[in-house]
């Protein structure tokens, strides 16, 4: 047996998953994950860090447009795959572990990358080199190339009157943690964001996963809606990497969705809640950043309310407007703070997403 | 002087266990050209180059900072030979980290240990 | 000096390198198993990540960036195993040692300082916003965490009234320097936890920057950069157990058992610390750092020079 198999067959026994949620998507994202937890595989933050792409829902086209790149941006050997559903997931991970392994495959797959990419950087230059708006610039220099197209950052006076460049960033919607959808353009210097603007993206269809739970739609609302807001606390203690923590909101969260009785796991929300009100650690990482804190709580209290609701009613979605205007604090929120103090306050915010996503999408 | 010659040679081992492991992989991996990508802002072109002029806030505490490295330039020296000296090195040494650590203090009252 | 440190030939860097391998590896194994069984898994399944990550690292393709500092890419990315390595050179194992340096404690000073430049090095080199981000977070922690560390260096230095690792060991024959020096101790393991760039002190490398100085390395590349960060881990537990724990003092089994059994036993509570704690953004550990870490340390050297003039 040469080499080459041996360390392919060893490679793919802990594969690493980007994965990417459509909003209306986040219960077949919850799933995936739970999968990929059971399995030992490892989600992965970053293109460079994953084996496969994996996409919860259906992409509308300027969404599509955003995955693509990312693709592109896998190292390799790689698989692309696109759950709608969560029970698909398990067998399109069985499938992505084969197509992993196929070492033929995958080197066809990096030579036709090297040709490709052989055959077109100049192109792909000047497609850019157009959109750049020259005037801007602060060199003035036209006729020097830009490598890769790109331009060179511009100056800006910073709060203390320096002059230092500013780089234009935008978070999401690929990023860990981060509520389905969203981006946020940052006007960034150095890590601090002195801009921002936010847009959100929408599903190719009108998709609501709340709605989508089949039979017991009605109960399965309450439920999802507290499944959402465990998930959501689970992203803030992510981001703190306060994993264990993180891995009790999210153990919550699927015993919500698993349909064990709503009184026990109401009693075990309400010690996390409690848990994570009197931990000093928290407290003390988050004082800088006002309001974190009692967002973090007030989701895990909104995880218990939903489930003491009648679990024969619907728990009522917030309304579009509402979330909106809700989207449109986070400039506000966030412009001053550096970005890890950012996505701490988007994160605890609690945004549904997916609500305006789908009236988007009607308009559109 | 033979321990910094094992020095060097351990410089050399490291450098050989990097390159062993660059040319193992070259073996098992699936393509040996690296791939050329954009830089991942989330699946969005990047706008312009990352390589810039950057915002260090900590500018103030970097200042801080050279001042009291610099005093670790006696530090180590005045360890080796403080237990013969006596007394009066101690005071000596710890006077002038209490005016350091007195410079800290101020310039933490002037907000040079805070950032956001 | 009768039970001294003996220095090994050339060939001795070799069994060095291979030990520090083994302990590496171990110490990622240890951060698999506890991982798995937090998650929910069997333990000892998750002790082997290490073998699947690496073999799957080196399967995987390696990256460049459009415009990337290459050159200054790579230096940073082969530059902390190389490190860990130079700095496991000054540390005992029993009574060997690869470099029985006058000033071994400075030799490693030396070389935790050069983490700062290699870890910006990898955020810089990438020309990627979350990297660099990521790179200028190390220097911030690094001012934070880097006196401290050195005061607390320097205080079994002062007890041993030398520099030479071997002749702190030796200082320790009746009482180990942990004891009347927990202050400094638990710095100097705060310190090593630091510059791996790991668990709270992992903020240059932060899930909230996508990987940050990680963000763009795959590959073999990713690989050397995870491997060095658990070499950072191991050599620093390996110098933590030379400077306060006696090196390989201890009854029954022979010195370099006991250097061993010591390291690893430090080794896993710095890899477990990670689950304990939340990160720790850089600018909320200045205003510590400063104002109760280095008094509290500067306090300890005083103890110190005070116990060691009388």
């Amino acid at each position: 047996m040469d080499l080459t198999a041996v360390v392919a067959r060893m490679a793919v026994r802990r594969p690493h998953v980007l994965v990417v949620e459509v909003p209306g998507w986040g219960r077949t994202r919850m799933t995936a994950e739970r999968e990929l937890r059971r399995r030992g595989w490892v989600p992965a933050n970053s293109p460079a860090d994953a084996d496969i792409l994996l996409t919860c829902g259906t992409p509308g086209p300027e969404f599509s447009e955003i995955v693509d790149p990312v693709w592109d941006q896998l190292p390799g050997p790689r698989v692309r795959i696109g759950a709608t559903e969560g029970d698909q997931v398990p067998g399109l991970l069985d499938g992505s572990r084969r197509a992993l392994l196929d070492g033929t495959v995958q080197r066809e797959d990096a030579e036709a990358r090297t040709a490709a990419a052989g055959g077109t950087p100049d192109e792909h230059g000047d497609m850019d080199h157009e959109d750049m708006d020259h005037e801007d610039m602060d060199d003035g220099d036209i006729d020097m190339p830009m490598p890769g197209g790109i331009g060179l950052a511009e100056g800006g006076t910073d709060r203390d009157g320096l002059d230092l460049d500013v780089l234009q960033v935008r978070l999401g919607p690929v990023l860990q943690h981060w509520p389905a959808g969203l981006v946020v353009r940052c006007s960034l210097q150095g890590d601090v964001v002195t801009d921002a603007a936010v847009e959100v993206l929408p599903a190719a269809g009108w998709h609501l996963d709340r709605t989508h739970d089949g039979a017991g739609a009605l109960h399965g609302t309450a439920r999802s809606e507290s499944a959402r807001y465990c998930d959501q606390a689970a992203g803030v203690l992510a981001l703190l990497d306060l994993e264990r923590l993180s891995l009790r909101a999210i153990r919550l969260r699927d015993a919500v969705l698993d349909d064990v009785p709503i009184g026990k796991v109401a009693a075990e929300v309400e010690r996390l809640g409690e848990r994570l009100r009197r931990s000093r650690t928290l407290s003390w990482s988050v004082q800088d950043l006002p309001g974190v804190h009692e967002r973090l709580i007030a989701l895990l209290d909104g995880a218990r309310t939903a489930l003491l609701g009648d679990a024969d009613t619907a728990a009522p979605l917030r309304s579009p407007a509402a979330e909106t205007e809700r989207l449109e604090r986070i400039p506000g929120l966030i412009t001053g703070l550096d970005v890890a103090g950012a996505r701490l306050v988007i994160a605890s915010l609690g945004l549904d997403t997916a609500v305006v996503a789908a009236e988007g999408s009607d308009r559109g | 002087m033979s321990g910094y010659l094992n020095i060097l040679v351990m410089l050399l081992v490291a450098l050989l266990v990097a390159g062993c492991l660059y040319g193992v992989a070259r073996l098992v991996t699936v393509a040996r050209d690296p791939l050329t990508s954009l830089p991942f802002q989330s699946g969005w072109e990047p706008s312009e180059h990352a390589l810039s002029r950057y915002h260090a806030r900590y500018y103030p505490l970097a200042m801080l900072f050279l001042a009291f490295d610099v005093e670790m330039l006696f530090m180590y020296p005045w360890a080796v030979i403080v237990a013969d000296t006596g007394i009066g090195a101690v005071i000596e040494m710890f006077v002038f980290l209490g005016v350091l650590m007195a410079g800290v203090v101020w310039a933490w009252r002037e907000g040079a240990l805070r950032w956001t | 000096m009768a039970d001294g440190i003996l220095q090994v030939g050339p060939l001795g860097t070799v069994i060095a390198t291979v030990l520090l391998g083994v302990v590496a590896v171990l110490a990622a194994g240890f951060d698999g198993a506890v991982g798995a069984r937090l998650q929910g898994r069997r333990a000892l399944p998750g002790a082997a990540a290490p073998v699947w990550e690496g073999a799957r690292l080196l399967r995987q393709r390696r990256r460049t960036i459009v415009a990337a500092d290459s050159l200054l890419w790579r230096i940073g990315v082969v530059g902390l195993l190389v490190v860990a390595l130079l700095k496991v050179a000054v540390v005992p194992l029993g009574a060997w040692t690869v470099a029985d340096l006058s000033v071994g404690v400075v030799w490693f000073n030396a070389m935790d300082v050069m983490v700062w430049a290699l870890v910006w090095l990898v955020g810089w080199g990438a020309n990627s916003a979350h990297a660099l981000i990521g790179g200028y977070r190390f220097l911030g922690q690094a001012l934070s965490y880097e006196l401290p560390l050195m005061f607390a260096l320097t205080g079994p230095a002062i007890a041993a009234g030398s520099l030479r690792v071997g002749e702190v060991v030796a200082a320790q024959e009746e009482l180990w320097f942990v004891v009347w020096m927990p202050v400094a101790f638990l710095v100097f393991c705060a310190g090593v936890v630091a510059f791996s760039v790991w668990g709270p002190f992992g903020a240059a490398a932060g899930g909230d920057i996508a990987g940050g100085v990680l963000a763009e390395l795959s590959g073999v590349d990713r690989l050397l950069l995870l491997a060095g960060r658990y070499a950072l881990l191991s050599a620093g537990a390996g110098f933590a157990v030379a400077l306060f724990l006696g090196g390989g003092s201890g009854p029954f089994a022979p010195a370099w058992v006991w250097t061993l059994v010591k390291t690893l036993a430090v080794l896993a509570i710095l890899v477990g610390v990670r689950r304990l704690l939340p990160v720790v953004r850089p600018d909320r550990l200045a205003e510590v750092a400063w104002i109760v870490v280095l008094p509290a340390v500067l306090l300890q050297l005083l103890l110190v020079s005070v116990v060691v003039v009388r």
